[in-house]
Parts: structure tokens; C-alpha cells; sequence
């Protein structure tokens, strides 16, 4: 070690010195006991030293990148190889960069209109909740509770008109065939449950399936239904309500009735003849309880009239009054008793 | 062995076409051309490919090289270059402004094992956060200074700074410095004499 007279050191001079910062970065033995004999002699440029050790404490602080995993020996394989095969690697980066570009932004355009033309929109209602649902074509569905209505995300793009359903809604399709005599296959509107299919140019009718039960309500125009099961089907008109058993698939109409189908829409409830059970399990499809009757008997009443439906309350106080039972909710259960 | 001994005789190895000196040289600055190209690119990946380019072209040029008797320092500037050309061409494809404020990678900070518990002051802290406000090039000084240990020729040589250059970077650094450190004079001074220092060589 060459030994300057480094009591005359200024800061800056410190850090000039290439022992001196040999000793800060590396901190050898020898080096330290130097510099602490060094100190300890009380030098007048003491404080210089300081400062230039802070300081080039601090310029060395800057941490180290760390290397990925096997980087080193990789990395050398590579050039090796590229030597072997005597090519530049910088000219199959580019091409490998811009390649890769276009073949991965193909591969995304592809995928979006993969994805564009199978997935499907979805929408969903809760336990007391209607939706009013504009399909991209003008129709207008009403989506009642505790119900999914899906359609193609392409839906105008493939001019193919088809939902799916479960549950229960209210379709109002819009007509658009001008010529009855030559319909194109964008003209015609499909709604599709479990168990039924049902086709029609522009109508407004009423679909529910629940427990195992399609109905159909059609409430104007003219819908052919077919049960998806037994390929029975049926030319309905204005005022009929067609049903088809999902189990078996067999379809029975009714040539009145479509206006007590469709009457939710409106928040009432028109029953005729209807039992009380029929009530209380579309109130459970609706709201998303369990109702209990400690009578059974009271089950079999037949009831006239409209009720509101519009809210759980409502129906139910309705309810308690028609059958003189005393309401209790117990989270979801509810419990009917005779007064 | 005097290690500018070793380098001018595997150097020459390298030039009379010795692959093995090629993996000596890799294995010997692999981890300094690391480092200086992270603080550069910051992405591995295209630290890896400027890597990559450097030694295969060390390769390809091997006759017409020049002895060297600083195999690090050689190779330090040829990875500027080659990080210098990629950038160029990066900034064809992504439109990025090829300027020579790129961000240079060197954060200061107290919690390093440079530092003691019981040094941590004020002072401490201010110059540190001084330092942090230096420009990507007087970074790039600094890291080669005392990291890489060049000396000021070499630093000049390799960052290609010319006299009018560093006059504009200096002035900004002090205007930069003199904001931040309004409140403590001493270390101003302190700070700026080294500052002077940094430049002195190229004036």
C-alpha cells in the first residue's frame, strides 16, 4: 500500500483515492486496521473522512441485480449455438420479434371472434327481482325472478334470433318478416327451454318452466310449440296456454287462460280455480322461500280473484287474510297457521 | 498473476480463434455486463439479448480486434454500444424517444450492509435523497467510478461525453441539488465539491 499524507485529505480527495476505497468497499483486515490507527490519531481532517465515508457508503449502496435461475450457463449454451450455426443473433430477434407480433395478434383476433360467436350473454335474475331486457333486434323480454335468459353474444351479427330460458319471462318479439309466403331465417324468433321450443315470426306470449312444467301463454299473434322430447307440437292462437310435461314430454292445451299467464307482468296475480299450493309454490319460485302450511288441507282450497304481487309482504298479508292464517319467517321458511 | 497480464494473453487466445477463451471471458464479466446492462435496460431479456449480440459479434470480429490489455473495460463499452444500437432500433419499432436521459438504474438507499444502524441521520438521509435526484448520466458516472473502479478517461471514453454535454448536465444537477437541499448548506458544498470533482477531468 502506498501511504499518502492524507491528514491533509479533503473530502473529495478521499474519495479520489483509490485505497481508500478499497477499504470502504471491501473492508479487508489490513485495510481496516489502517484506517482505525489512522483515526485514532485524531487527525485534523477527521471529519472529512467522515464525510467522505458516508458518502461513499452511500454510492455504494445500490443493491445487485439478481439473476434468473440458470441465466449464466444458458445463456452461454445459446451463443455457442448461434456460433455453431453462424448467424447473428440480433436478425432472428427481430424477425422472431416482429413474426411473433403478427402471428400473436392474429391469434388474438381469432380467439375474440372464436369467442364473439360462441359465448353466449347471459342475465339472471334474484329471488324477487324482474329485469326489462332490450334484445339487440328490438324484441323486449321480462325476465321474472329466479329466472336466466341467454342469448348468442352475435346475436344480430348471425341474424339468427334464438334465447334459451329457464324460469320464467314475457317475450314481445318484433316482427320483422314482410312476406308471409317467404320467411328468411333471420325472420324467424326461437325460444328455447328444457323442454320446449317455441317458434314465431312477431307475437307477444308468456313462457314459464318450473317443477318439471313448460307453459306457454300466447297472448297476440300466432307461436308454434314443439316439446323437445316427444316432437309433439302445436299451431297456438291468441288466448291459448299450451302445456308440456318435461318428464314425458307430452303437451296439452288449454284454449283460455294466457291472460292469468302473462298477468305477473302487471304485478298481479289472477287466479281462477287455482289451489292454494299452486299459490304458494309460485310465490317459492318467485321470492326464494320455503312455505309451510300447518294445515294441509288448506293446500286444496281453490281460490278467485287477483292478487298484488309486487311485494313479498303484500302477497303474503293477501294471503293470511284469503286463508285466515297467522304469518311466522324464520329466515327462509315461512310457516302458515291456522289461526 | 497480474491480472493485465492474464487479459492481454487470453485476449490473444481469443484472437487466434480459442472458443474456450470465449468462455473464459463470459465466466470471468458475465456478472459485471449483467449488472451494468439491468441498470441500463432494466429487462433481463433484452440484457440477455444485447448480451447475446456482444458475444457472438466478439466472435465474428475476433481478426480484426485490437489487442486489449482490459478485457472488462472492453467489453463494458462495447455492451454501451451494442445497448446504445439497441435502443435505436427499439425506438424504430415502439417509437420511443433514443435521448440520453434513459433511466440508469441506481437507487441509494441507507438499508444496504454499507450502511450501520447507528449512521443513519439527517445527514444520512439528505444525501442519499440528493444523490437519488442525480441525472441517469452522473449515475452512470458514479456506478462506474466506484463500482466498476474506470477511471475518468475510460468513463469518458466509454459514456462518449463531450465538454458541452456535461457542462448542460452539470448545470442541471446543481440547479436540481440546490433545490433539494435548501436547508442543509454543508452538505450542499459538500456535495457540489464532489459533483466538481466528477467533472474537473472533462473541462
Amino acid at each position: 500500500m502506498t501511504k499518502h499524507n492524507y491528514t491533509t485529505f479533503t473530502t473529495s480527495d478521499f474519495l479520489e483515492d483509490p485505497d481508500f476505497l478499497r477499504y470502504v468497499k471491501y473492508q479487508l483486515p489490513e485495510d481496516r486496521l489502517f484506517w482505525e490507527n489512522w483515526q485514532k490519531a485524531q487527525p485534523q481532517n477527521l471529519a472529512a473522512f467522515s464525510d467522505a465515508e458516508l458518502q461513499l457508503r452511500i454510492m455504494l449502496s445500490p443493491k445487485p441485480f439478481k439473476t434468473s435461475l440458470h441465466l449464466e450457463e444458458n445463456l452461454l449454451a445459446a451463443i455457442h449455438q448461434s456460433i455453431a450455426k453462424g448467424h447473428r443473433k440480433i436478425k432472428i430477434s427481430r424477425q422472431k420479434y416482429f413474426w411473433a407480433g403478427g402471428l400473436a395478434a392474429s391469434l388474438i383476433l381469432a380467439l375474440f371472434i372464436g369467442w364473439f360467436l360462441n359465448s353466449t350473454v347471459s342475465i339472471h335474475t334474484a329471488f324477487g327481482e324482474q329485469k326489462k331486457i332490450a334484445l339487440p333486434d328490438g324484441s323486449e323480454v321480462i325476465l321474472n325472478a329466479n329466472s336466466t335468459l341467454s342469448y348468442p353474444r352475435a346475436y344480430a351479427w348471425k341474424e339468427n334470433r334464438v334465447v334459451k330460458l329457464e324460469g320464467e319471462a314475457y317475450f314481445k318479439v318484433k316482427h320483422l318478416n314482410h312476406n308471409a309466403a317467404h320467411i328468411k331465417a333471420g325472420e324467424l324468433f326461437k325460444a328455447e327451454t328444457r323442454t320446449i321450443e317455441v317458434q314465431v315470426l312477431g307475437t307477444t306470449f308468456n313462457i314459464k318452466e318450473r317443477r318439471g312444467m313448460a307453459h306457454v301463454a300466447l297472448v297476440e299473434g300466432s307461436v308454434r310449440v314443439r316439446a323437445v322430447k316427444t316432437g309433439q307440437h302445436y299451431q297456438m292462437y291468441p288466448g291459448n296456454v299450451v302445456q308440456v310435461n318435461s318428464r314425458n314430454g307430452l303437451l296439452t292445451v288449454e284454449k283460455r287462460g294466457s291472460l292469468q299467464q302473462s298477468a305477473w307482468t302487471d304485478g298481479r296475480l289472477i287466479v281462477n280455480q287455482t289451489t292454494v299450493n299452486e299459490i304458494l309454490r309460485n310465490f317459492e319460485d318467485v321470492y326464494g322461500y320455503q312455505v309451510i302450511l300447518d294445515d294441509p288441507a288448506l293446500g286444496q282450497k281453490k281460490i278467485d280473484g287477483s292478487i298484488s304481487i309486487k311485494s313479498e309482504e303484500g302477497l303474503l298479508f293477501t294471503l293470511s287474510h284469503i286463508l285466515n292464517v297467522n304469518i311466522q319467517k324464520q329466515g327462509k321458511v315461512i310457516y302458515l297457521k291456522r289461526r | 498473476m497480474n491480472p493485465e497480464l492474464s487479459d492481454t494473453a487470453l485476449w490473444s487466445r481469443l484472437l487466434n480463434g480459442e472458443e474456450d477463451a470465449l468462455d473464459q471471458i463470459y465466466k470471468v464479466h458475465f456478472q459485471s455486463l449483467y449488472q451494468y446492462g439491468m441498470r441500463m435496460l432494466h429487462q433481463e431479456d433484452e440484457v440477455k439479448d444485447c448480451l447475446h449480440n456482444l458475444f457472438i459479434k466478439l466472435w465474428e470480429n475476433r481478426k480484426t480486434l485490437n489487442p486489449t490489455t482490459q478485457i472488462r473495460y472492453y467489453l463494458l463499452a462495447a455492451l454501451r454500444n451494442t445497448i446504445v444500437n439497441h435502443r435505436t432500433k427499439e425506438s424504430k419499432y415502439e417509437k420511443v424517444e433514443a435521448s440520453d436521459e434513459y433511466l440508469f438504474d441506481l437507487n441509494f438507499t441507507l438499508e444496504s450492509a454499507y450502511i450501520r444502524k447507528e449512521e443513519i441521520n439527517q445527514k444520512a438521509v439528505q444525501l442519499a435523497a440528493a444523490m437519488n435526484q442525480l441525472t441517469p448520466r452522473q449515475k452512470e458516472i458514479i456506478y462506474l467510478k466506484y463500482f466498476e473502479e474506470l477511471d475518468y478517461s475510460q468513463i469518458a471514453e466509454i459514456m462518449d461525453l463531450t465538454t458541452k454535454g456535461t457542462y448542460k448536465l452539470s448545470a442541471r444537477a446543481l440547479d436540481a441539488l440546490r433545490e433539494i437541499m435548501k436547508v442543509d448548506k454543508t452538505s450542499l458544498v459538500l456535495l457540489l465539491l464532489e459533483l466538481n470533482k466528477l467533472h474537473k477531468w472533462h473541462i
